[in-house]
C-alpha cells in the first residue's frame, strides 16, 4: 500500500446557489483506514461527499483520489448515497439492486454474465442478506435496504468506498453486520470513508476522523481529534426505536390509535 | 350480409389491429420510464406541443405525407422538451408551470396552423382531424410502414440503454458518481417520448397520447414488483386496449379511437385497483380485518393475564368474560385453537403458552410506556393510548432494543411490575 492518501482534499469550499456550506475544507485521508466525517446534521457531510464524487462543481479547491483525477479512478471509488435519496418503491428485487453495481457505464446493450451474479451472490453473503435475494427491497427493514446498498457497492469491487450516513434508521443487528463487514473490509486494504453523525459511536468506529461544521473543526487520528468532551455535549442520543416502529406501521397498515380504548 | 363485424375479413384490419397494438405497446414501454422518473406531466406537455410539428409537416408537404409529417411532430417535439427545460433554468418558475406555459402556448399555436391546413384546399385536408383523436380506420398500410420503422427504432434505442436508465431512475447520484453519462440519457430518454408520442398520433390522437404513456405503467405497477415484469405488462395491457379501440373504430368510423382506448385502458385501472395483489382495495381491507382480528386474540389473552396478576388464578368464569368489549365465542375458539385457553365446564383455563402470551403483550405494552415517558419525557398520563396499538407491534427485535435501551427495566412509570420468562 502506498503513502498516497486515499483522499486529498485542498482548499475546498463549495455552495448551494452562491451560499457557501463548506470553507476553505483541507484534509487527507490515508488508505487502508476507517475514515468518518463526522458532524451535526446540515454540517456538509453530504455536500462534501457530493464534491469527492464529482455530484457538485466547487466553486474553489479540488479533490485528489489515489493522487489522480476522479475520472482517472472512478472504476475503483464507489459511492453509496443516503439511504432515504432513493425511492424504495421502484419495482426491484434484492438481487435487481445489487447487479447494478455491475453496470458498466462504458458499454451500451450491458449484459449480465454469470460472473456478474456470482459477484453478486457473494457481496449478498457478505452482508447475510442472500436468503433475501428475491425480496421485493420495500419490504426490507431500514437496516436491510442499507445492507442491499452496501452489497451493491461491494459488487463494484472498488478499492475506496464512500458512505453516508449507512447507520441511520438500522437495527441493532443491522448495525454490527455493518461494522463487522467494514472492518473486514479495511483488513483487506480498502479504505472506507462513512459520513457519520453521532460523535458518540463515531469515536469507537474510525481510525480517523474529520470533524466537519461548515469549516473544518479537526481531522485527523481518532484519539488526536477527540481531545475535548466538550464536543460531546453538541450531540443528543439516539432515538432509533421511533424511527423502526414508524416504518413497522406504514408497512402493516397499522392503525395508529387502536379502536374503542379501554383501560389496562 | 352486411353486418358491422364484416370488416374482420378485409386483411387492412389485421394489418391496422396489429399494427396500432405495437405502435401502442412500444409507446407505452417509454412511458414505463416516465412514469417511474414521475414525468407524467412531462409526457403530457410534449404529446400536446407537438401540435404544430403535425400540421407544420402537412403544410409543407402540400398533402397526407406521414414522414415528413412524423419528422415534424419529432422536431417541434424536441422543441417542446427544449424550451421547457430553457423556461425552468432561465426563470424561477417550477417545472409544471414551464410545462404549463410551454403545453399551451404550443397547442394554441398548433390550432391555429390546423385551421390554415383546413381552409387550404389541399388533398386530405380533412383528415387532420385524425390527429387530434386518432382515427385508427383511416391508417393505411404504408403509414403503418413508417410509424413501424420509428417504434423499431425506439425499441433498439431503448434496449441499448435500458440498464444505465433503469440505474438512473432509481438511484441518480449513483449513476452520476459512477460516470454513467446521465444528462446524455436523459435527453435520449427525452426524444424516445417525443418518437414514441409521434407514432401513436394517427391511432390514438395526440390529446389522449399521454394517457397511454402512462396509464398502463400505472396498471402494470400494481400487479408487479420488478421492472421487467412491468415492462411485458404494460406493454399487453396498451396492445390489448389498443386493438380494442381499433375495433370500435372500424365499426363506427365516425368515432374517434383515442377515447375508447382511454375507456379500455380506464376498465383495465379500476380493476387493478381494486383487485391488485399488494396495492389493491380488497388485499388492503382484508389485511385490515386481520390485523384487527390480532388486535382483538391479543387483547383477550392480556385480559386474563390481567386477571391472573391480580387474583393469581389461571381460570376465568365465562361470565367474567362476557364482560370484555372484545368477548366472542369465535374470538374464544381462535384462541383456544392457537393452545391458549381451554374450556372446562363454565370456566376457561389459561394454559402455558396462552400466559406467556398475555405476558410477552404486557410486558411490550409496559416497555413502550416506559421508553416515551423516559425518553420523549410525556406526560405519564398520556402514553397508555399509544401502548394500546404498539403492544401488537412490537417485534421480538424491537423489544430487545428497547430492553437494552431501557436497561432491563423492573417497572413502568405506573409503577406496575414490568414481567419477565422467568
Ligand atoms: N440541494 C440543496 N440546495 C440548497 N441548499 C442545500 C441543498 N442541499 C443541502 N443544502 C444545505 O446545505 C447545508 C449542508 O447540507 P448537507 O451537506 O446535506 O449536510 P449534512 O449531510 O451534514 O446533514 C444545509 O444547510 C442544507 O440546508
Ligand atoms: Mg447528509
Amino acid at each position: 500500500m502506498s503513502n498516497t492518501p486515499a483522499i486529498d482534499i485542498h482548499n475546498l469550499t463549495a455552495s448551494y446557489e452562491r451560499k457557501p456550506v463548506l470553507w476553505e475544507i483541507d484534509c487527507q485521508f490515508p488508505q487502508g483506514k476507517l475514515v468518518g466525517i463526522v458532524g451535526p446534521n446540515g454540517s456538509g457531510k453530504t455536500t462534501l461527499l457530493k464534491n469527492i464524487m464529482g455530484l457538485m462543481k466547487p466553486d474553489s479547491g479540488y479533490v485528489r483520489i489515489f493522487g489522480d483525477k476522479l475520472n482517472s479512478v472512478r472504476h475503483r471509488v464507489s459511492y453509496v448515497p443516503q439511504r432515504e435519496t432513493v425511492d424504495w418503491d421502484f419495482p426491484a428485487d434484492v438481487m435487481d439492486v445489487v447487479l447494478m453495481g455491475r453496470y458498466n457505464p462504458k458499454k451500451l446493450f450491458n449484459r449480465i454474465t454469470q460472473e456478474d451474479r456470482d459477484i453478486a451472490v457473494e457481496a449478498l453473503k457478505r452482508v447475510n442478506m442472500l436468503e433475501f435475494s428475491r425480496r421485493h427491497i420495500s419490504q426490507l427493514s431500514g437496516g436491510q435496504q442499507q445492507r442491499v446498498f452496501i452489497a451493491r457497492s461491494l459488487a463494484q469491487q472498488a478499492d475506496l468506498y464512500l458512505m453516508d450516513e449507512p447507520f441511520v434508521g438500522v437495527d441493532a443487528a443491522s448495525e454490527d453486520a455493518i461494522l463487522s463487514l467494514l472492518t473486514e473490509m479495511k483488513n483487506s486494504g480498502k479504505t472506507v470513508v462513512i459520513v457519520h453523525h453521532d460523535l458518540q459511536t463515531a469515536f469507537e468506529y474510525f481510525d480517523h476522523i474529520a470533524l466537519l461544521n461548515t469549516r473544518l473543526v479537526a481531522c485527523g487520528p481518532t484519539e488526536e481529534v477527540f481531545t475535548s468532551d466538550l464536543l460531546q455535549e453538541a450531540y443528543g442520543g439516539r432515538l432509533t426505536v421511533l424511527s423502526r416502529i414508524g416504518e413497522l406501521i406504514a408497512k402493516k397498515d397499522f392503525p395508529i390509535r387502536e379502536k374503542g380504548q379501554e383501560n389496562n | 350480409m352486411g353486418s358491422i363485424w364484416s370488416y374482420f375479413n378485409e386483411p387492412n384490419f389485421w394489418w391496422v389491429l396489429m399494427g396500432t397494438a405495437f405502435l401502442s405497446a412500444v409507446a407505452s414501454l417509454v412511458g414505463t420510464f416516465t412514469y417511474l422518473q414521475r414525468k407524467s406531466l412531462m409526457g403530457d406537455a410534449i404529446a400536446h406541443g407537438i401540435l404544430p410539428g403535425i400540421a407544420g409537416g402537412f403544410l409543407l408537404a402540400g398533402e397526407k405525407n406521414t414522414l415528413i409529417i412524423m419528422i415534424g411532430a419529432i422536431l417541434w417535439g424536441i422543441l417542446t422538451v427544449a424550451s421547457i427545460q430553457w423556461i425552468t433554468k432561465r426563470t424561477k418558475l417550477q417545472p409544471s408551470s414551464a410545462m404549463a406555459i410551454v403545453l399551451s402556448s404550443y397547442f394554441g399555436l398548433g390550432m391555429m396552423l390546423l385551421t390554415v391546413v383546413q381552409s387550404s384546399g389541399l388533398p386530405d385536408a380533412s383528415g387532420v382531424n385524425a390527429f387530434l383523436f386518432g382515427q385508427a380506420a383511416s391508417i393505411l398500410p404504408e403509414d403503418l410502414r413508417v410509424y413501424s420503422i420509428f417504434a423499431v427504432v425506439v425499441i433498439v434505442s431503448l434496449a441499448a440503454i435500458y440498464r444505465p436508465l433503469t440505474l438512473l431512475t432509481f438511484d441518480r447520484a449513483s449513476a452520476e458518481s459512477r460516470g454513467f453519462r446521465v444528462d446524455q440519457l436523459d435527453g435520449v430518454l427525452s426524444v424516445l417520448v417525443v418518437t414514441a408520442t409521434a407514432i401513436g398520433i394517427q391511432s390514438i390522437g395526440l390529446i389522449l397520447m399521454a394517457a397511454l404513456l402512462i396509464t398502463p405503467a400505472a396498471i402494470a405497477r400494481m400487479w408487479n414488483t420488478r421492472l421487467i415484469g412491468m415492462l411485458i405488462t404494460s406493454g399487453i395491457v396498451a396492445a390489448i386496449a389498443a386493438a380494442g379501440g381499433t375495433i370500435i373504430s372500424f365499426s363506427a368510423p365516425s368515432m374517434p379511437t383515442g377515447p375508447w382506448i382511454v375507456v379500455v385502458l380506464f376498465a383495465f385501472t379500476v380493476v387493478s385497483v381494486a383487485l391488485s395483489p399488494h396495492r389493491g382495495l380488497i388485499h388492503r381491507l382484508r389485511r385490515r380485518q386481520n390485523n384487527q382480528r390480532i388486535i382483538r386474540k391479543e387483547n383477550l389473552i392480556k385480559r386474563l393475564y390481567h386477571h391472573w396478576e391480580s387474583n393469581q388464578s389461571t381460570t376465568v368464569d365465562d361470565e367474567l368474560l362476557r364482560e370484555s368489549p372484545e368477548y366472542s365465542s369465535d374470538l374464544l375458539r381462535r384462541c383456544a385453537r392457537e393452545g391458549w385457553l381451554k374450556k372446562q365446564g363454565g370456566q376457561w383455563e389459561i394454559l402455558p403458552a396462552g400466559m406467556r402470551e398475555g405476558r410477552r403483550i404486557t410486558r411490550a405494552h409496559r416497555l413502550w410506556e416506559l421508553y416515551l415517558s423516559k425518553k420523549l419525557r410525556l406526560k405519564d398520563d398520556h402514553v397508555h393510548p399509544s401502548a394500546e396499538i404498539m403492544e401488537h407491534l412490537i417485534s421480538e427485535d424491537i423489544e430487545e432494543e428497547l430492553l437494552r435501551t431501557l436497561g432491563y427495566p423492573e417497572s413502568d412509570p405506573h409503577q406496575r411490575n414490568i414481567p419477565y420468562e422467568s
